[in-house]
């Protein structure tokens, strides 16, 4: 449904974007992680047909952005990342507008409205002026907003950027309902964990490229193939140290009483190394494998620069 | 899940365009109906009162005299409301769109680029639009009253709305040109004032054209009398020349009504910046102009200035000096009374300092010309020429098409072929020119030379100016023209004031076209005057060929340079 081949993207002499492939299939929730400054907006404003790549190939729904701009945008519905609304319009006014350039028929116009309204849960503050909504507010609007004409592909620039934890929750679920109904999302964010939860698969981008991208499952086992294994023992004992040391699929240790080993077997030679823990008398408190989460990744990959 | 198509309102259905809707609902809302009408139905009850009763209830003028009397100030108010704050409002409205970032909302809908445009042109102006309205009651009380035709109204208020439309185009431009709002408004401001207050100004030299960018044409030539209703034996004189002046417009050989000519050259300027707008609609870091954009311009505006030297050089000249009030001679300047005092046709051709002023006008026609061409060009050059990363990015697209270069009249492609058509273009209005007036005796250039050297400077300067803008861009292009064209023109007022240093200054002074171009037009006709006259005949030429040879050698430096860096950005492209 989206897709990117060699994308570029300079401002003068800066390049934000480099050679970016990217291949979201339909239905899919894709999400675009990077610091600031990474060429996520840059990303997201090529694909929205807002600004001209400087070169490659950005497909949306088989529709070429340079070439077929009106026919990808009327695939897509956008929201950028600090939301502006038309302060001087009411709640339902600023829908109004964009269901009628939208060219939605007189008659569905109210009920898609009160849909888009009930979806983001700002039915009640339909005749409220946009300049009163909190920022949360203004964002769960513009989000309203782009699903009126009921768009295939979804562009969210940091949707959750300004909003406190009770409409970040509100937010994902709400993403989650618009995949379950076929849609298919991109969304950008810098806080990691705010995309692990309901994103089918991530990219990760710095300076401009797309560092590594798929499923979270597969990233985290594409980047980890050792298994981080935590032994937490009562009391510090030197025995502890020499049997994880002494077994041939350790790399490594560190810790004195929470040990943190690097590990490279299955779960049946790890209850293997416990039982031989416990067997030798030492008191283990929690023996766990820690599964790495995006965050871990992403500064495992050393994404901390920006471009 | 398919897309929803819609239905799309056409560009003209006004009350369904949905951003005339939005600005409906945005900017009349009830405390506005009452605040704004409040304000617009008190100062035209007050303007419209104030003249007719101070006047009629005196018994100064008779009640129809004194409604016509109190017509002007209620255009005028009218003017200021949506010339004015019309204009502002458009600018300062679409450039708070596109900061904000909402504009990107409404570029992203389905509808026609047309319905976008004229949804904010008339939205963004709706509560103008209104007071406006409201000033309408009193200009009907006017007319019936003062018992003005009604044909001559719709004339006036023809040309006043296509003013207003070329006016708020310019706000419309304004803004989606400029980034920030308040720069918006003073941008809108600014070009305004340059188009329509300053440009006329030229018209007093002959091109009368630029007058009609205005509505003062109309008034003058068409509805004056029913404006004008008491006025001194002098004011009467100078309404009589005004009248004479644009009753009719020679334009080539014909002559047009005042009306159709506004109209005209309004929808030629409208048209350019309707360009503008287009193209900044489609994709906000398009070039403002396209090349065959400001190609199509230029030569819709060589055609202006041709047809508006054409009665004048093919009148002879010995009939101009008969009688230099005629109407398709175009000489504004030289009926102004700051010159003569009591004007008067006879006067004026006793008047020595007027007969040298009507023998140089030739030659200040073609400065005049070369200058209104080199300053139309310079403004395509500097929007047509593609920076540096601009041309990589376009050599990269094109070749990702498998094309070798990127195409000539591609936003990316250099603006030279654009430039010399350009030049070729004014080359050819400038040699029928010549042709003319050479025929009616208004010029007598001694050889080729003389004849070619204003053309050379031309060409030559704008050719530098394309290289320069290309390798360094508009920073470079401005700051070497500071240098070279504002800075020696300094120097040598300066001497010339403080010294009488008048042989060094002009040396000094060959560098800046602005200057340079008077040495050059000079040979066309030489002067009447005879201190004039004897130092033009003594410097002039060396002045010109040192003009010539500075612009000539800024070229050959330039114009390789231009080469060597796009030879640069291809091999670092490939």
């Amino acid at each position: 449904m989206i897709a990117t081949r060699d994308l570029r993207v300079d401002y003068g002499a800066v390049t934000a974007v480099h050679g970016l492939d990217l291949e979201i299939s339909e239905g899919e929730i894709f999400g675009l992680i990077g610091p600031n400054g990474a060429g996520k907006t840059s990303t997201i404003r090529v694909l929205a047909t807002l600004l001209e790549p400087t070169y490659g190939d950005v497909l949306i729904g088989g529709h070429d952005v340079a070439e077929e701009p009106e026919e990808a945008r009327a695939l897509l519905g956008y929201m950028p990342d600090w939301a502006p609304v038309h302060d001087d319009l009411k709640v339902w006014e600023f829908m109004d507008f964009f269901a009628c350039a939208h060219g939605l028929p007189p008659a569905d116009r109210k009920r898609r409205i009160a849909a888009c309204l009930d979806l983001v849960e700002l039915s009640s503050k339909r005749n409220e002026f946009a300049r009163n909504l909190s920022r949360g507010m203004k964002q769960r609007l513009v989000l309203a907003k782009t699903l009126l004409h009921e768009p295939r592909v979804l562009l969210l620039d940091e949707p959750a950027s300004g909003l406190d934890p009770r409409a970040r929750i509100e937010l994902r679920e709400i993403l989650k309902e618009l995949v379950g109904r076929g849609r298919t999302v991109l969304v950008s964010s810098h806080i990691l964990t705010e995309l692990a939860d309901f994103c089918t698969a991530v990219g990760i981008m710095e300076k401009g490229r797309m560092v590594v991208s798929g499923k979270v499952d597969e990233i985290v086992r594409r980047l980890t193939p050792r298994k981080e294994l935590i032994v937490e023992i009562l009391e510090q004992d030197e025995r502890a140290l020499e049997i994880i040391r002494s077994d041939p699929r350790v790399s490594d240790v560190s810790g004195e009483r929470f040990l943190e080993v690097s590990f490279d077997g299955d779960d049946e030679d790890a209850s293997r190394l416990l039982a031989r823990l416990v067997s030798s008398g030492v008191k283990v408190k929690a023996f766990h494998e820690r599964r790495p989460d995006l965050e871990d990744i992403f500064m495992r990959i050393g994404a901390r620069e920006v471009s | 899940m398919a897309a929803r198509g819609g239905m799309q309102v056409s560009a003209w259905n006004l009350p369904r365009n949905p951003i005339l809707v939005k600005c409906l609902r945005a900017r009349l809302r009830p405390a506005h109906l009452f605040t704004h009408g409040l304000i617009s139905l008190v100062v035209a009850a007050f303007i419209f009162l104030s003249v007719y009763l101070s006047t009629s209830e005196r018994g100064v003028l008779d009640s129809e005299l004194a409604a016509r009397a109190a017509l002007l100030p209620l255009v005028i108010l009218q003017g200021v409301i949506l010339m004015f704050l019309g204009t502002g409002a458009v600018a300062s409205g679409v450039a708070l769109e596109r900061d904000s970032g909402v504009l990107d909302y409404t570029r992203m809908t389905p509808m026609s680029t047309a319905a976008k445009i004229v949804g904010y042109l008339f939205g963004l102006t709706i509560r103008e639009w209104y007071m406006f309205a409201l000033t309408i009651p009193f200009v009907v009380a006017a007319v019936v009253i003062g018992e003005i035709a009604l044909q001559k109204i719709f004339w006036l208020y023809l040309a006043f709305f296509s003013s207003v439309i070329l006016y708020h185009l310019t706000g419309f431009c304004a803004g989606m040109i400029s980034k920030k709002p308040r720069r918006a408004n003073w941008g809108a401001m600014i070009w305004v004032v340059l188009l329509y207050v300053f440009l006329p100004n030229f018209a007093r030299t002959g091109f009368t054209f630029l007058e009609f960018l205005t509505v003062r044409p109309t008034i003058y030539g068409m509805v004056q009398e029913e404006f004008f209703a008491r006025m001194s034996q002098w004011d009467q004189a100078e309404m009589a020349v005004r009248a004479r002046q644009w009753q009719e417009v020679a334009f080539f050989g014909t002559t047009l009504s005042p009306l159709v000519f506004t109209l005209l050259v309004q929808a030629v300027a409208c048209l350019a910046f309707l360009l503008v707008i287009t193209r900044k609609w489609r994709q906000e870091t398009n070039h403002a102009f396209s090349k065959v954009g400001a190609m199509t311009v230029f030569l819709l505006f060589q055609v202006l200035l041709l047809g508006s030297l054409w009665p004048i050089f093919g009148t002879p000249h010995e009939e101009i000096l008969r009688d230099p009030t005629l109407p398709e001679a175009g000489m504004q300047v030289f009926h102004s009374s700051s010159f003569f005092g009591a004007w008067s046709p006879e006067s004026t051709a006793r008047s020595p300092f007027a007969a040298g002023l009507l023998s140089a006008r030739p030659r200040v026609l073609i400065y005049v010309f070369f200058l209104l061409s080199g300053l139309l060009a310079l403004l395509f050059i500097n929007t047509t020429t593609p920076s540096g990363p601009t041309y990589q990015k376009s050599l990269r697209r094109a070749r990702k098409h498998g094309r070798a270069d990127v195409p000539i009249l591609g936003d990316g492609a250099s603006s030279l072929p654009a430039v010399l058509v350009m030049v070729t273009a004014t080359a050819l209005s400038y040699v029928l020119v010549m042709w003319l007036a050479h025929r009616n005796g208004h010029l007598n250039p001694p050889g080729l030379w003389e004849m070619a050297a204003p053309f050379l400077l031309f060409a030559t300067v704008l050719l530098y100016s394309q290289a320069l803008r290309e390798c360094w861009g508009a920073r470079g292009l401005l700051l070497a023209g500071f240098v070279l064209w504002v800075v020696p023109a300094m120097v040598a007022l300066i001497l010339l004031a403080a010294w009488d240093e008048a042989v060094t200054a002009g040396w000094i002074a060959t560098s800046s076209p602005l200057m340079a171009g008077i040495y050059v037009v000079e040979g066309l006709a030489p002067s009447d005057h005879e201190f004039a006259m004897r130092f033009a005949a003594e410097h002039y030429p060396a002045f010109t060929r040192l003009a010539l040879g500075i612009s000539t050698g800024l070229c050959l430096i330039f114009l390789p340079l231009l080469r060597r860096a796009r030879a640069r950005i291809r091999a670092a492209s490939a």
